[in-house]
Parts: C-alpha cells; structure tokens; sequence
C-alpha cells in the first residue's frame, strides 16, 4: 500500500498541515517498533523449534513461493501470513517468496493471483477472503499455468484435485458442534441461546450453524433464541462496535440469556462489555480464540462478574500445513496429513489446567495464542503427521 | 400603528407555527419513539436507551461535521478515513498508557486538522469537487492507518479513555451528554453569532458574500476543518465505547452521517441547515437500529426497512405540501398529477434559495 504524500498548496498552511501529519506519524514511531519486536517475540518462540533440514514434503526442486491473503489488513491475516514464512523457512528449496494483500478487494485478488503466476511462483498459498467463489477463476487459471495452488482458511467451492491441489481448513460444523456441546453442559442442559454472526451469509457461520442446530436438538431444553434458521442469524461483521450494537438490541428483546456463541473472539469480549455495562450476568461463552476476550476471562475471574469461557484455536498455524501440501506437490511427494481438521476446544475454563484461557497482556488483543502454545505433538495429532514430523 | 404591530405578531406566531424544513424529523423521532414498544418490548426502556444513546451520541458528532460541509455545499466522503484515523492514533500513541492519551487527543487533534486543511485547500484554491477532495483524503488517511498500525489495532485504549466512554452521568451516558453538548454550541454559533450567520451566507451563496466583502474562502476551509475535527473527536469516543477499535472503524459511519443530514432538513443545496436537526436525525436512525435488531427481524429485512424508512423520509421531505394541501383531494389528481416526478425536484430547491435571501440582504446592509 502506497501512501503518496501530498504536494504542498499554499504554502505556509500546507506546511503546518505536514507538519501536524509528521507529529502524528512519529507519535506513532515508537509504538509502532514494539509492535514489531511484540511480532518479534513469537516468532523468536517458534523459531525456537529445528528449522528446516530436509523435511519429508520440502524436495529438491527450487520453489518461489506465492503468498496471498484477501485480506491482510487485520491480526489474524498477520499471524497467519507469520505462520506461512516460518513454515517456508524451514525448506531450503524455496528460493524465494512473494507475498501479496488484497484488502478484501476482489479486483486486487484476482490480478494479484495473475500477478504471481507472472512472477514466476510454482506453489502459491492463498486465503481467498476477498471473494470466495469469485476467486476460483484466477485458481483455475494459475492451475492450468501447472502451478500447486492450496488455497486455504476461506472455501473457494471448486473441486479439490481438478482446479487446485486440495483445500485445508477447519471444519466449522464439527466446530459448531463442539461449542455447542460445552455450552449445554455449561448451560446445565437448559436455557436460552444467543447466536451471534459474521457478514451476512457467510459460509463460515453457515457450517457453524449446522454444527449448532443439530447438536441442540439433542438438549430440548436449550432454546436458539436468535432463530433456527442455518442461513440466516444476527450480523455483526465480526466488528466489536457492530457486536456492541447488536447486542445492546438483544438485551431489549432476551430478558433472560444463559449462553452465547459466535465466531469472533475480539467482537465476544466486546458483548461481554455491553452485559456487564447493563448490569447483566454474564452467561457462558463460546468463541474463537483472542487474547482480548481472554483478558477479558481473567479480569472477571473471582468477580461477581465472572463467566465461563471456552475457545477454538484461530488455526493461522494451518497455514503451515498449506505451505507443505503446496510444496509437496511441485515435487509430486504425497503428502498424507489431513485437510479438512476437526478442531478441539483450545481454552476451557470448565475444564481448567492447561486448557484455561491464555492471557498476556503484553500481546495485542488480537494476538493468536495457540499459534505459539499448541505443541508439535498436538499439531501432529491434529493434521495426522507421521510422529516427529516437523 | 397598534393594528399593524399585532398583525406583524401574528405572522410572526403563524410563521413560526408552520412546519419548517427542520421540524419533519423532529415529529418522525416522536413517532418512532412512540411505536417503539410496539414494535419491540423494552426498546425505550432504560437499559435500552443507556445501550442506544452512546452510538447515537457519536454518529450526532460526526454528523454536525457532515453537516457543516454540506452546508457549504460540498459533500464529505472523508468521514470514515478521519474517523478510523482518530481511533487508530489515540489507541496506538499511548500504548496503553494512560498518561499519554493527552499526547495522544493532541496528535489527533492535528491529524484531524491536517486533514480538514489539505481538503479546504484543495476544494478553496485549486477548485476541485467536493466529492473528490474528500475521497482522496479519505484514500490517504486510510492508508495513514494501515502504515501506523501494520494492519493490526496492536492495543486496547487507555483504562482512562475506556472508563470515560462507559461513564454515566444522572444516569445518562456521558457520550449522549458530549453530543447534546457540541450541537448545543455550534448551534449557537450558528445562530447568534456574526461569523454564523456569514458562515449561512456563504454556503447560500458565495457570490453574493463575496459581494459583501466576505472571506469566503476562509468559511469554506473552516467548515472542512471543523468537520474532520468533529469526525475525528466520533472516532476518538468510539474507540473508547469499543476499547479495541477494528482498523477501519469508521467506515460504517459514512452514510448515516449523510442520512442524518438530510433527515434532519438541511439542504444538499447549501444555504441553511440545522445541526440540532441533524442530531435527531441521527438519533432516529439510532433508535430505527435498535428497535430493527430488538424485533428480532431478518438482517434482510432490517436492510429493507432501514432503507425503505430512509428513502422515504427523505423522498416526503421534496412533496411541496403546502401545495398539496391547498389543492385538496381531487383536485391534485388534475393537471398537477401529471407530473408529479418532476414537480418535487424542481421545487425543492425553492425553499431554500427563498430562505437565504433575507439573509442576503441582511448582510450586503
């Protein structure tokens, strides 16, 4: 992203104006270089573990490496785009790679994947955010151009194998599933549900929602109150300020709410904040992980605030098995782990130990603890690599 | 003499009686506020009003902004990249400590002012349009965000900021109270004031301030600057409603700004406006959100109703109704009704050329 200064108009006032845009620049110097050695500071943990050596889908063949978010522009794009370059730096072969952002704009997405296979990348990675299905034409063009496209994090649609190598992700029903399953018994097996979503008609919530609504049919006593319907849900954007709104509406119409689901972990410690702004319990709370909500976690631990929290991983750290299976394939090594991954609860009040929420107050509220506290064991378990595979 | 001065009173009482083009919204809250329970239970309750007001408050100041530009008859696009900007800077410059946000409201005081500087100079000097002044400016705070932060808000805002935005004062939240508070004086200044009423003259007609000897480039860059000021102190208090603000924070906030402008009965034309309108038009759009989501409709049916609510406040507001009105039933069904798309365009610009003129003359005195 360029940002091209502006050519002084009127002398004297441009000046000032410059000026005032220099303070405010340089008021951020600071920060902005213990931001970096924050981002430093988790590499440095995972840089930690033996980089490299010839690893089982690494090969010979030179690899330039195309990394491509359609995103890019939040923490969650930034400790995935950090999980791929550790993963790439372990596999000498890759003699180079190019990374490219797409700000969630399509057009940028689509000449950006162009842009890359005329870079000459063999492998390329690729969250397809920007556009979802929109994005499966440049996919389709970078593999008939005979390049190992994994796209990963946000489904293309397409079919695995033919248009790209293969897909990796969660799987957001089984996620779904799990949440819901902690919440009932969280939830004491009765009481009413909010279900709170990202952008309208996302794929993300839809699986969610599936997962979700069968799991509940098993407990009659939980009832979804923010409707059953797997496509339709109250949208939030997956925004603090918007889930603070939404909210703030739901309290009115729910006198009685006893759990809470939704995909965003930063946007659940905003909710958290309106509860105990209007002076209501706060039920127990199933999300994706964020530092944020679990600070929030530990704020009210021992209050009359206090609430039950569980989490599932970000799962940036799949960008890591993208990486593999698009490398793999440039030197036709099969890779055998697993695409498509069920994920377990990372953070587990309930259950405690190991598993209670994770919170430094030293990383940003939106940093992804289980990228640097899953251990390789539990990855392995997770992606089904042989034991001791890095 | 006695005749003539009772029958000046009169018009005057009559005058003032007759529905103005600021007081439509007034009777639309009233009404939306009156249907809400019905609509949903508790949605003007007490808990609902406290969650409500704080985001009322902040879309009100950004829109006094909005409504100032538009006033000089320009249109401001910048809302959400000043705003974002105003978030970015006061939750990153103090880095979570407290004894920097002065440092830190300082920064984005001169950020804001940068701003509004760059887009008066560029729309005042260089003549280019509103619209793309304000776009560019809107392009280059956004990546001004994206360069501070690295693309990721890396810190919550200071305890103080965020124990400020949730505080209550009587029990109303304080933002609400900020809000009231800003309307209130530019209001004032608008009205009682000379530099108001030239400031009314100018977006009236700058050829004729002119005329008079008006600096009218000096109003027309002050109501840039005193907008991007306004967007940014609405980014400042949402990042404290918020805590930890997303990156582009401010862009929900572009639109709403222009539909409670226009709600509130200020003319795209320029000219005359009402800030204090402005504000119960944000505040109606507010209160339409919290009832849309408290009736547990579709997010579909939410954006159609918004919309279709919207759109019609606004397509009502260019019905000549004393026209109308005068004509009675039947009657308007006559030569007028066939031509009723083109007769609300062409006059609703009457309104406000004939209201500035007074104004016109009063000042070339």
């Amino acid at each position: 992203m360029n940002v091209e200064s502006t050519r002084g108009l009127a002398p004297r006032v441009s000046l000032a104006a410059a000026a005032m845009c220099s303070l405010a620049l340089a008021a951020c110097g600071s920060t902005a270089s213990n931001a970096g050695s924050d981002a430093g500071g988790a590499a440095s943990t995972t840089a930690a573990k033996p980089a490299g050596g010839t690893t089982p889908w690494c090969g010979t063949k030179p690899i330039t490496l195309g990394i491509q978010d359609g995103g890019g522009l939040n923490g969650w794009s930034k400790s995935s785009l950090q999980q791929i370059q550790l993963e790439a730096k372990k596999c000498p072969a890759i003699k180079k790679t190019i990374v490219v952002n797409a700000g969630f704009d399509l057009q940028k997405a689509i000449s950006g994947t162009n842009s890359l296979v005329a870079q000459g990348a063999n492998a390329i990675v690729i969250i397809p955010d920007a556009g979802g299905p929109a994005e499966l034409a440049g996919i389709r063009t970078a593999t008939a151009h005979g390049v190992k496209v994994v796209p990963w994090g946000s489904n293309p649609g397409g079919t695995p194998g033919k248009d790209y190598v293969t897909y990796v992700d969660w799987d957001p029903t089984a996620a779904g599933r799990t949440w819901a399953t902690w919440l009932a018994k969280s939830m004491k097996e009765q009481g009413n549900v909010i279900y709170l979503g990202g952008p309208a008609g996302n794929a993300v919530d839809k699986g969610e929602r599936a997962g979700v609504i069968e799991t509940f049919k098993q407990y009659p006593k939980i009832k979804l109150v923010t409707g059953t319907n797997p496509d339709s849900w109250p949208v939030t954007n997956w925004d603090p300020a918007q889930s603070q709104k939404v909210m703030s509406g739901l309290l009115t119409r729910y006198p009685k709410i006893d759990g809470i689901l939704m995909g965003d972990g930063q946007s659940s410690a905003a909710v958290v904040k309106v509860l105990k702004a209007a002076g209501r319990p706060i039920p127990p709370v199933a999300t994706l992980e964020a530092n944020q909500v679990a600070c929030s976690w530990k704020a009210e631990d021992g209050t009359s605030d206090s609430f039950e929290l569980a989490t599932i991983s970000g799962r940036n750290w799949m960008g890591r098995l993208a990486v593999r299976k698009a490398v793999a394939a440039v030197n036709g090594i099969a890779n055998d782990e697993k695409s498509i991954i069920s994920l377990p609860l990372f953070e587990d009040s309930v259950a405690g130990g190991d598993l209670a929420p994770h919170c430094d107050s030293t990383r940003p509220p939106d940093a992804y603890m289980s990228n640097d506290l899953l251990s390789q064991e539990t990855l392995n378990g997770l992606t089904g690599a042989a034991a001791g595979a890095e | 003499m006695e005749e003539t001065t009772s029958r000046r009173l009169a018009d005057g009482l009559r005058r003032r009686a007759q529905p103005g083009p600021f007081t439509a919204i007034w009777a639309a809250a009233v009404l939306l506020f009156a249907v809400s329970p019905a609509l949903a239970s508790g949605s003007v309750g007490a808990s609902a009003l406290k969650a409500m007001l704080p985001f009322a408050g902040i879309l009100a100041i950004a829109a006094v902004g909005q409504t100032l530009v538009v006033q000089q008859r320009g249109l401001d696009l910048s809302v959400p990249g000043t705003m974002s900007l105003a978030a970015a800077l006061v939750t990153r410059v103090p880095h979570g400590n407290s004894d920097r946000l002065a440092l830190a409201l300082l920064v984005v005081a001169l950020a804001a002012a940068a701003c509004g500087v760059v887009i008066g100079l560029l729309v005042t000097r260089m003549g280019v349009t509103p619209l793309v002044a304000t776009l560019g400016v809107n392009a280059l705070a956004l990546g001004a965000v994206i360069k501070i932060t690295g693309g990721s808000i890396a810190n919550t805002v200071p305890a103080n900021l965020s124990r400020f935005g949730d505080r209550t004062v009587a029990g109303v939240p304080v933002l609400a109270l900020l809000a009231v508070a800003l309307v209130g004086t530019v209001s004032w200044l608008m009205h009682k004031t000379v530099a108001g009423r030239r400031f009314e003259l100018v977006g009236a007609n700058p050829a004729a301030a002119r005329v008079a000897g008006i600096a009218v480039a000096r109003y027309q860059l002050g109501a840039y600057v005193a907008a991007s000021l306004c967007y940014a102190a609405a980014g400042v208090l949402l990042a404290s409603l918020t805590s930890a603000p997303s990156l582009f924070a401010g862009n929900p906030y572009l639109l709403p700004t222009i539909a409670a402008v226009v709600l509130g009965g200020t003319s795209l034309a320029g000219g005359r406006g009402s800030v204090v309108a402005t504000a119960v038009g944000a505040l109606f759009l507010s209160q339409l959100d919290q009832v849309l989501l408290a009736s547990g409709s579709d997010s579909a049916v939410q954006n159609l109703i918004q919309g279709s609510i919207v759109a019609l406040g606004m397509g009502l507001r260019n019905v000549p109704w004393a026209r109308v009105l005068r004509s009675g039933p039947g009657r308007s069904a006559g030569a007028g009704g066939a031509q009723p798309g083109a007769r609300p365009s062409a006059a609703s610009p009457q309104p406000t050329r004939g209201a500035s003129a007074p104004l016109v003359q009063e000042e070339i005195k």
